[in-house]
């Protein structure tokens, strides 16, 4: 990780000022991290998209698929039993191992893609070097930018709300 | 608006973490969670012994018979994933209609799924008669060359059991990740500190992770209403897709998704007053929270009251004389206690949720929702029991009581949930603080 300049306020109305006025002034490769989620932020920040719900959909529909197919196989080639007069293909009877199925697979492709997205796990990151960004999960915003191109710090200094500035990742 | 008319806290975000991490972090547990801890310890052995001494003698042991098959076993599988089901259908129901009083509640009441979900399952399967044998339901390649009986109930249960339990587990753990990572930031000791931090997975709270968990999370949550609803379907297809009169109605499905509904509900009013004692959080779960989930179940009650009636409706309507047999049965035969006492858990004393008072007031409020689910239980029993021992066949006619191993079991099961909750208390956040904070800066930013 190159180093980073972590701007630190105490409030999200001045972090998302910050990354606006920030972004204006054409400082790219900013990112932020919060105790919660910050809707605002995200068109200002504009990550990438991740396309989880679409692997999600995916993973659904071919767990689904491939359980319909595996009854039908089974009970109509493979294994076929007459249970009073009913059709071998008792597609109806299907349809239950087929929805939970898929839902199970959407929600485990899903996942992975989620852990994936996120770059998870990562227990080890340039951004736990300092006790400072503890307060990452508890009530501290901190806006992150790439020291390489960033505003001088007397620039920085003058932004609403900043509590402090932190350095990570030299 | 008084604090406890009060949905979110007025709490500094700081403050809210500190409530809920430090009962974790900070403070040693006191005596009554021990002497709790001890109790529900005592009854997880007594359902140990239970199961070995089932595993060891069989099903004999038993209070079943040729006509009473299912008994209690399967009374407590349906009472226990009829709780199960509400947690998940309450996160995800609350979370896609935006509702803002749910971020108090969701977490303990997920745990409380996972919970009753794994019990409930135990119950099919050492019903089984040899329960090492339960994984032949699971389609794997063989030398026998089976497969599952795709038509059968008992298939559908399994598939539809696990991929809940999997499912909510996932839905759990992905809303708790920024909470073990508020823990793993705010432990001091080491153990607690590697412990939090692998199950945060290195969580940074970035806006990347958050927009990609939250596109992760809705969409669990908007799968997760279907999903609960078939699981509960299946239960009640468990009975409408066999033969005796009072179990072979098309009502069962959709009778039975309310019900869990209610049951879960009315368990969530428990473990909130717990909470908020054995917390100190009046100021998270408020009077505010009882009042509205006492209209929830109000409604439930109601709707449940409309399905009792339309089943009496139909037997009439009908013109079969064995449906009109099991209702009159239930209703004045052996089993008319119970018949009536779950009439009164489920129909009658809800009723004082009407009164606004009644739905506020702790010891009014607690002691309803315990009788509703009393009422429930006495619900399943009556609907496992009765039908099949006054089926179409006078020769099949028969009785059920249950035995010492029936209601062992069943004792150890209650001992169990309790004791997962104890130590539940103690390992994670009971209150999903990062969501709770999210509400609470949304509306001070208002």
């Amino acid at each position: 990780m190159t180093a980073r300049l972590l701007l630190v306020f105490t409030d999200t109305a001045s972090l998302v000022d910050a990354a606006r006025t920030l972004r204006t002034e054409g400082v790219d490769g900013m990112d932020a991290h919060t105790p919660w989620r910050v809707a605002d932020l995200e068109p200002v920040l504009e990550p990438p998209a991740h396309g989880v719900r679409r692997t999600m959909l995916i993973a659904g529909l071919a767990a689904a698929a491939g359980v319909f197919l595996l009854q039908t196989w089974s009970a109509v080639w493979f294994y076929p039993l007459n249970v009073g007069g009913r059709p071998l293909f008792s597609w109806p009877a299907f349809g239950f191992a087929t929805f939970e199925t898929g839902i199970l697979g959407a929600a485990a492709g899903g996942f992975v893609a989620m852990i994936r997205a996120c770059g998870l796990p990562r227990l080890h990151d340039p951004f736990f070097d300092t006790a400072e960004t503890e307060g990452a999960s508890d009530d501290r915003f901190f806006l992150s930018l790439p020291r390489e191109g960033a505003p001088d710090r007397l620039r920085l200094s003058r932004l609403d709300g900043l509590a402090r500035i932190v350095e990570v990742g030299r | 608006m008084t604090a406890t008319d009060a949905i979110l806290p007025d709490r500094a975000p700081g403050r809210l973490t500190a409530d809920v991490a430090d009962p974790i972090l900070a403070r040693r547990a006191g005596r009554i969670w021990w002497a709790c801890l001890a109790l529900f310890l005592a009854l997880t052995v007594l359902m140990v012994v239970s199961l070995t001494v089932l595993a060891v003698s069989g099903v004999g042991i038993w209070g079943i018979n040729t006509s009473a098959v299912w008994g209690f076993a399967i009374v407590n599988y349906v009472w226990w994933i009829g709780i199960g089901n509400a947690g998940t259908l309450i996160s995800a129901m609350l979370l896609l209609t935006r509702q803002r009083w749910r971020t108090s509640i969701n977490r303990f009441a997920e745990a409380m799924t996972l919970f009753a979900a794994c019990i409930a399952g135990l119950f099919p399967i050492f019903h089984l008669g040899r329960p090492w044998l339960f994984y032949w339901l699971v389609p794997y390649p063989n030398t026998m060359g089976l497969v599952p009986q795709w038509r059968s109930p008992l298939v559908w249960d399994l598939f539809a059991i696990a991929s809940y339990i999997l499912f909510s587990l996932m839905f759990w753990y992905t809303g708790a990740i920024p909470d073990f990572a508020t823990l793993r930031d705010r432990a001091r000791g080491r153990l607690t500190r590697a412990a939090c931090g692998i199950l945060a997975l290195g969580w940074r709270g970035s806006a990347r992770h958050w927009q990609v968990w939250q596109g992760y999370y809705g969409a669990m949550a908007a799968m997760g209403v279907p999903l609960v609803i078939s699981v509960h379907s299946v239960v009640g297809m468990d009975y409408s897709a066999g033969l005796a009169p009072g179990w072979n109605e098309t009502i069962f499905p959709p009778y039975f998704v309310v019900g869990a509904m209610f049951s879960g509900f009315a368990m969530v009013v428990v473990l909130a007053a717990i909470f908020r004692r054995a917390l100190g959080v009046p100021h998270m779960i408020t009077d505010r929270h009882f009042d509205i989930i006492g209209k929830v179940l109000l409604a439930g009650s109601l709707v449940m009251t409309v399905s009792y009636a339309t089943e009496w409706f139909y037997a009439w309507y009908s013109g079969e004389p064995a449906e009109q047999r099991i209702v009159a049965v239930q209703l004045w035969g052996d089993y008319w206690p119970l018949y009536w006492g779950m009439l009164a858990g489920n129909c009658i004393l809800p009723q004082l949720y009407w009164v606004p008072w009644c739905r506020r007031t702790l010891w009014v409020t607690v002691p309803v929702a315990i009788a509703i689910n009393i009422g429930m239980w006495l619900e399943r029993v009556v609907i496992t029991v009765v039908p099949p021992t006054r089926g179409y066949l006078p020769s099949q006619w028969g009785s059920y009581w249950p035995t010492f191993w029936d209601w062992a079991l069943f004792a150890g099961t209650l001992g169990f949930f309790g004791l997962l909750f104890t130590l539940f208390l103690r390992v994670i956040p009971a209150v999903s603080m990062h969501e709770l904070k999210e509400q609470v800066d949304e509306e001070v930013r208002a």
